[in-house]
């Protein structure tokens, strides 16, 4: 799968999972949905500037685009706007149905369809609303978003993953 | 930027690679910063099983 399949797969899975929150809350009215349509659009084109500033800063060796980074990014800036219009029902709705798409993303990861729990879901989910409001000491933004998802992934899909005491950290 | 935009929808595929390609262009003379605080040996990727399931997300779409 190529680099726009990714990007592309991943914004519309978010979309969908968005479109389901919205309805599940009522939501509809043409008014919000043009709300919602504007911000998502160009949040997704926000998130998109910054990985490609992202890979030309690291050095990273670029395989193919990683989708929960992709994904991250455009759930923060999301929420960053809606909730920079007064909109933060809007934002929580664009955080959680976030949350929802990458945790689809972990369940397919082999080797089984391990993902993360609720509690842990509305913890980050918590975090990144602090994040955006006066309690940001207590909150992670978009890279913290993405590192909860990857460092999940890389225990889950990691054949020879063996408990490390903290003495064998180098941290 | 085309005008999907202003429709309540996800972008399509076809929509993305014109973006992407926009920002390759703006990003064409891009000086990055002198030592990010990043080790060698980080990798892009996803896994050949979350490919599988956002080919179906795509559906018709060709990737």
């Amino acid at each position: 799968m190529d680099n726009q399949g990714i990007v592309t797969a991943g914004q519309k899975d978010y979309f969908r999972n968005l479109d389901i929150w919205l309805k599940s809350q009522s939501l509809i009215d043409i008014d919000v949905r043009g709300l919602i349509a504007e911000h998502f659009h160009a949040a997704f084109v926000e998130a998109q500037i910054h990985h490609q500033k992202h890979i030309l800063e690291l050095p990273i060796d670029e395989k193919c685009r990683e989708v929960y980074k992709t994904v991250s990014w455009h759930v923060w800036y999301l929420a960053y706007r809606l909730h920079a219009r007064g909109e933060m029902e809007l934002a929580l709705g664009a955080i959680s149905s976030g949350l929802k798409t990458l945790n689809s993303f972990l369940l397919h990861e082999a080797p089984n369809d391990a993902c993360l729990d609720e509690p842990t879901l509305k913890l980050i989910g918590t975090m990144v609303a602090n994040e955006l409001e006066t309690l940001a000491d207590h909150g992670i933004a978009k890279n913290g978003l993405y590192l909860s998802f990857k460092a999940a992934r890389t225990m889950k899909s990691s054949r020879e993953f063996k408990v490390q005491s903290i003495q064998s950290s180098n941290f | 930027m085309s005008n999907f935009c202003q429709e309540y929808r996800p972008a399509t595929l076809s929509e993305v690679s014109g973006l992407l390609k926009d920002i390759d262009k703006q990003f064409a003379n891009f000086e990055p910063r002198q030592k990010p605080h990043a080790p060698d040996g980080l990798t892009n990727s996803t896994s050949p099983e979350v490919c599988s399931y956002l080919e179906t997300v795509l559906g018709g779409e060709q990737s």
